[in-house]
């Protein structure tokens, strides 16, 4: 048995430390990561309030409920960060990344803590399938925030739409990889086949968004 | 032909239309200036490609379970929330003077395809929480066909009686004997499939007679766009009911139908961004 709140102080110690001898944009994204972590941990706990509440089995609990509780766990900070402090698209976007890394860091810790007798190759699809996925999620809220910020529709609607692209997309994921065989190699090779479609795009529209 | 086979070629069929809808988004937004209604339509279109192959993934994977309301609602009430927003944008400018009877049957009437949302599954939850987005989207589409003027007071009375029988005979499935219940339900497909047959075909008319206004550059342009606008809109949200409404290879051709709603949807949301309008961004974002 592991405890999640002992990795977290393990990890976060030293970032936290580093906080004080960083410059501003380092430190935001060190700030960031450690917050991405921490609401890793908050979601492990909801996503178990909820579990005990629906008595899903915990394939049934990744696929339908894991990824609406992770995705509004990451968003709060960011619209928190948004609606108090007003900051510029770059800065944003680099809360953003460090929230998402942060928490597929900690979540893959927690997993080869927990798991026993993983092999490197399955470390390294996992690595690149989940950090990606999450990476992935992070860029598609930012970019629906920004997007609905630069047009002026953070509405209801505006919100909903930004965080309902990754929900989907991480439930998708959850579904694929939750059993063996072809859908979990399509699963794993899902984050890495978006990014690669995303780049682009992603990289043209963060750029007019920043100049404008 | 088995039935899944079936269902996993009409998914696919609409994956394929919703990418060739994305990439001609993407093509026009890099070319020209784009406005809050392409951003919400794409928002819309992504969400409802993402929700189709989460359906598609899970049908075939997990055939026997029933989903709960989790990501994929939540996407499928965005989509709503997404498309009504996108009518009110474009429709708020004129102002929803006079308009008070008709939202109120809208409202009574989205209340009544809830309560037979439930009736149906039993999800009580998941069903509010749609209905109420999806009627949201049906008092705006409502707002706008009378707004543009796009239909003259008898078609809309039409329109609204037909929407309302539908609900009556649907209420009385529920009670009748089995025998007659199958003769409401080939009633009740013969109402739903001519009015799609209609607001679809008259769609098309509005949406070229709004292409050709915009290439002679007519003075009235924008209400034509506005009116093709609307009844794509309202073709949309009888296509959906039509799904709902149906079963069986009856479901199968409402989703294809869906399908072609949603190109002729892309088309009109097209000729509108070809028109200029006041809510249009100052500068929008071009790519």
């Amino acid at each position: 048995m592991i405890y999640s709140e002992n990795i977290l102080i393990c990890i976060a110690i030293p970032l936290f430390i580093a906080l004080f001898f960083t410059r501003t944009s380092t430190k935001r994204f060190l700030f960031a990561f450690i917050l991405g972590m921490t609401v890793c941990l908050f979601s492990a706990y909801i996503s178990g309030f909820v579990n005990y509440i629906t008595e899903l089995g915990r394939d049934e609990m990744a696929i339908y409920y894991s990824p609406v509780i992770e995705e509004i766990m990451k968003f709060l900070p960011i619209l928190f960060y948004e609606a108090v402090f007003i900051p510029e698209q770059e800065k944003l976007y680099t809360a953003s990344i460090g929230i998402g890394l942060g928490f597929a860091t900690f979540e893959n810790c927690c997993y080869i803590l927990s798991a026993v007798d993983i092999s490197l190759p399955y470390m390294l699809i996992r690595g690149l399938s989940v950090g990606v996925m999450h990476l992935i999620c992070s860029l598609a809220l930012i970019l629906g925030l920004g997007l609905s910020k630069r047009f002026e529709v953070m509405t209801l609607p505006g919100l909903v739409g930004a965080i309902s692209m990754p929900m989907i997309f991480h439930a998708l994921y959850n579904l694929l990889v939750s059993e063996d065989g072809l859908s979990s190699y399509l699963g794993y090779f899902l984050p890495i086949l978006t990014a690669f479609i995303l780049f682009i795009p992603f990289r043209v529209i963060r750029e007019k968004l920043n100049n404008e | 032909m088995s039935d899944e086979l079936i269902s996993i070629i009409v998914n696919l069929i609409q994956i394929v239309s919703f990418c060739f809808i994305l990439f001609m988004i993407g093509r026009r937004m890099r070319s020209r200036r784009f406005s809050r209604l392409l951003l919400f339509f794409l928002y819309g279109i992504i969400l409802a490609l993402l929700s189709i192959l989460f359906w598609l993934v899970h049908d075939i994977m997990r055939p026997e379970a029933r989903i709960p309301f989790g990501a994929n609602e939540i996407g499928e009430i965005s989509i709503s929330l997404m498309y009504a927003s996108l009518l009110d944008i474009r429709f708020k400018a004129a102002g929803y003077k006079n308009l008070k009877p008709a939202t109120l049957l809208t409202i009574i009437y989205s209340l009544a395809v809830i309560a037979l949302w439930i009736g149906w599954t039993g999800e009580w939850i998941k069903d509010i929480l749609s209905g109420t987005a999806f009627g949201y989207m049906m008092c705006m589409s409502v707002r706008s066909l009378i707004i543009s003027k796009a239909f003259n007071k008898i078609k809309l009375t039409v329109l609204a009686l037909g929407a309302y029988i539908l609900i009556g005979l649907q209420g009385l499935i529920f009670i009748v004997p089995e025998n007659i219940g199958k003769v409401v339900d080939i009633l009740c497909y013969i109402i739903l499939f001519s009015g799609i047959f209609w607001l679809l075909i008259y769609s098309v008319y509005l949406i070229r007679t709004a292409f050709r206004a915009i290439k002679g550059s007519s003075e009235d342009q924008k209400k034509r766009v506005d009116k093709a606008l609307a009844v794509t809109f309202a073709a949309l949200i009888w296509a959906l009911n039509t799904m709902y409404m149906s079963a069986g290879t009856m479901y199968v051709i409402a989703y294809i139908i869906e399908t072609v709603v949603y190109l002729i949807l892309f088309m009109a949301i097209s000729a509108a961004e070809e028109t200029e309008f006041p809510d249009t961004v100052k500068g929008g974002v071009s790519v």
